[in-house]
């Protein structure tokens, strides 16, 4: 108990001096997109009467007219689960790939626990969604002019620019404000590589400030 | 098989019609609708007189079919054409936006009547206006379909991917401004704002590129941008009647950004103004429009020019002229106000300022003189106000006399802006001030409040770690995963206790009182910022913490995923 106290103090007072170094040699840009959502497939190879598992959880909701699936959710790891009559099941709102696995096997417990034979099959990591701030504002009209061939600038519709990058294939939101969104990855180095592949460009695109007289 | 004689007439025989095979009268043309179990055609008619009920089955139904669809077709290219009409396209590119609704229905188009046929009659169109750089909203193409912006928008996207479009241009906001300067009733129905309309029109194309310049427009709807820009010329021109509220509503644009978009501008602007105007400490976003005249000569002078020390000087001498100009106050109202032999516009410049300064230094004014100078003043006021020579009107006059000055100026401006330019070209002006976008600023804002956040509950941290032992095992406060909870179970035990004073107090092992699930806390976080102690996002910082956060990360603010992540997480080895 001691040394769990200790090691905690230890861990508090390294963030405390400012937290863990980057990787240059991995980002060599300095940032390191930050997960904000998994999302997540498992089957569980076994019919289920989502009637039954909607009357005996408490966690969950069913509402046939609405949408053809139970929705479930456990606090830790706060997700949220979409469970279908045939079996197959989507994980949703973790913030780690480790995370959204362990949520996916609580919700398969769960179901076992209400009496089907629910197994684990074809786990898989389906999309991963990051985000960062490059801390400078972005020139999204030089971009969209420059990159016409991947971006999609339409302040009509969305303030954003719209990035789709062809390798790794992944899909960006820039902002002007210099916050970015990077979505539509399997595994979470294809978030970094995409990040560090439009960390250039963004440079490049970056508002130089012209202060004073 | 003989011919019947039509009833109507009695004379004529009646035959078929060879194309629609209607039954009509030879010679007085009456159409007899005899009813389909009658109907005969020519060609249902076998060699032998008899009647072929398949050919005649198959003719009476496909030419009424074919009537049908012609006749829908018809329609939907009517209300195409219509519509396209009503948003501004020529009639060779009405043409073109309903060849384009027929390639993306295969040539159904849509049924008379049905709400997708005026949503994609406006898609079409707008398609069509952007691929060749005419000023078409979305919002306006939405509102004359009688649909939402979203919904039309996604169907303009389905339409330009399922005809494989190439990319559309950006929007073109000169064009936009001036079909909304030129287009607006508002301003055409004044005789003051047809008079103006080609000086708020430049002035409006230079406030454009301003707005531009300082990120105003990067993100967001361009509508209430240029509404804003179009109210605030207006009103710099002195036009009466016009109003923000007013060019939205002519534009389609919403008035609540429209009215944010024109409060950026002034804010803007009156930061432009304390950068480069002499008297700028004075000017505020209620006098702006007093000194936008000055202001607006002065950034067109400095976006057409080299900001030398040779610029700057050559401009000076005509500060006093501007001062003299765009007074509000006229020379005989003046006159009172001068206890001192009226000085020359020469005494106002700049080069005569030292001399000047000392030569009112020097003046001996008793209270006696200043009080009968004011006395004269507020009586000569009221005598004029009775005449109806103070107001508006007197106003009014000055701000025109200002705009007509600003004239060989603008010229000069609109030559720079070419209807090929792209915004992003046409942005790189100097006029003296540059501002980061609002969203940046908004967010370095936070994060320096973040960072002062973070810092106090490190050190609140530190003192309790660095608290003498006595005390330490008096309140039994050590350090420990477990007592990083306390803060908030403690406080509701405390709830009914004294309320600390300040932060200095919270971090002697008393904990905050003032958190958010009280009654009282509650009141207060909703109110604003506390007026003491700390609240709830100091106490979810110094979790996060003592948890092990990246300080850079509890800057951005995403409390619920960092707690999530660190405190309320059993997987512990998937951090980074």
């Amino acid at each position: 108990m001691a040394d769990a106290a200790a090691a905690d103090a230890a861990a508090a007072a390294a963030a405390l001096d400012g937290g863990e170094p980057v990787d240059l040699s991995k980002h060599p840009s300095g940032i390191v997109p930050t997960l904000q959502n998994i999302v997540s497939t498992v089957n569980l190879d076994c019919k289920l009467d989502l009637k039954a598992i909607a009357l005996q959880a408490r966690n969950a909701e069913y509402n046939p007219k609405r949408f053809a699936a139970v929705i479930m959710r456990i606090r830790e790891p706060k997700t949220t689960a979409l469970i279908f009559a045939s079996g197959k099941m989507v994980c949703t709102g973790a913030k780690s790939e480790q995370q959204s696995k362990l949520a996916a096997r609580k919700y398969a417990r769960i179901i076992q626990k209400l009496g089907f034979p629910a197994k684990f099959k074809d786990f898989k990591i389906q999309n991963i969604v990051g985000s960062c701030d490059v801390k400078f504002p972005i020139r999204l009209e030089g971009l969209a002019y420059s990159h016409g061939a991947f971006s999609s600038y339409e302040p009509e519709l969305f303030p954003g620019l719209i990035y789709r990058m062809k390798q790794p294939k992944i899909v960006l939101l820039i902002f002007v404000s210099g916050k970015i969104v990077l979505t539509g990855a399997k595994v979470r180095d294809e978030t970094y590589t995409a990040f560090e592949n439009i960390y250039p460009v963004l440079t490049e695109f970056r508002k130089v400030q012209q202060w004073g007289v | 098989m003989e011919p019947s004689t039509c009833w109507s007439c009695g004379e004529g025989a009646v035959v078929a019609d060879p194309d629609s095979g209607v039954l009509v009268c030879t010679s007085c043309g009456r159409i007899h609708d005899t009813g389909s179990s009658e109907f005969v055609h020519q060609a249902a008619c076998t060699d032998d007189g008899g009647f072929d009920l398949r050919a005649s089955s198959y003719i009476y139904h496909q030419p009424s079919e074919s009537q049908y669809r012609d006749q829908k077709l018809a329609a939907a290219t009517e209300t195409i054409t219509s519509i396209s009409t009503r948003l501004g396209l020529s009639a060779s590119q009405a043409a073109a936006a309903v060849a384009m609704a027929k390639s993306a229905t295969d040539g159904n188009l849509a049924t008379q009547g049905s709400a997708f046929l005026p949503a994609l009659a406006s898609a079409c169109a707008f398609l069509v206006a952007r691929s060749r750089r005419l000023p078409l909203s979305l919002s306006e193409a939405a509102e004359t379909a009688y649909c939402g912006v979203a919904p039309l928008a996604d169907l303009v996207s389905r339409i330009a991917s399922h005809l494989e479009l190439q990319p559309l241009p950006l929007f073109d906001y000169a064009a936009a401004l001036e079909r909304a300067v030129r287009n607006s009733p508002t301003l055409t129905s004044s005789d003051d704002g047809r008079e103006r309309i080609e000086v708020i029109l430049s002035q409006s194309r230079f406030l454009l590129r301003c707005a531009s310049k300082w990120s105003l427009t990067t993100g967001r709807y361009p509508l209430p941008l240029i509404a804003a820009v179009v109210a605030f010329a207006a009103e710099v021109n002195g036009v009466p009647s016009v109003t923000v509220e007013n060019i939205a509503r002519d534009l389609s644009a919403r008035l609540h950004t429209s009215l944010r978009r024109y409060k950026e501008l002034v804010d803007a602007l009156v930061r432009v103004a304390q950068e480069l105007l002499p008297w700028g400490a004075d000017v505020n976003a209620k006098n702006l429009l007093l000194n936008a005249p000055v202001l607006l000569r002065l950034m067109e002078m400095r976006s057409q020019s080299d900001p030398s020390e040779q610029f700057l000087e050559s401009f000076i001498p005509d500060i006093a002229g501007i001062v003299q100009a765009h007074s509000s106050v006229d020379d005989d109202e003046s006159k009172y106000l001068q206890v001192a032999p009226q000085l020359d516009d020469d005494d106002l410049d700049s080069s005569n300022s030292g001399q000047e300064g000392k030569e009112l230094v020097d003046l001996k004014i008793s209270e006696e003189c200043l009080s009968d100078a004011y006395q004269n003043v507020l009586k000569r006021l009221a005598q004029l106000q009775r005449l109806g020579k103070v107001g508006k009107g007197t106003n009014r006059k000055n701000r025109r006399i200002g705009g007509l000055e600003l004239e060989p100026w603008l010229d000069l401006v609109d030559d720079d802006w070419t209807k090929d330019m792209v915004l992003e070209d046409v942005i790189n002006i100097d006029v003296g001030f540059d501002a980061p976008p609002p969203s940046f600023t908004a967010g370095i804002k936070l994060q320096k409040k973040r960072r002062a956040r973070i810092e106090a509950a490190k050190r609140r941290i530190d003192a309790i770690r660095k608290a003498p032992v006595g005390r330490e095992n008096n309140t039994q406060a050590a350090p420990g995963k477990e007592d990083t909870c306390l803060p908030q179970k403690l406080a509701s035990k405390k709830r009914g206790k004294k309320r600390i004073a300040g932060n200095d107090r919270a971090v002697n092992g008393e904990l905050p009182t003032e958190m958010p699930d009280g009654p009282g806390g509650e009141k207060k976080r909703r109110k604003g910022a506390p007026t003491d102690g700390i609240d709830w996002e100091d106490c979810v910082i110094e979790l996060l913490l003592l948890h092990g956060a990246n300080e850079e990360e509890i800057e951005q603010g995403q409390y619920r995923r960092l707690l999530e992540l660190h405190v309320f997480c059993a997987v512990t080895n998937g951090r980074r």
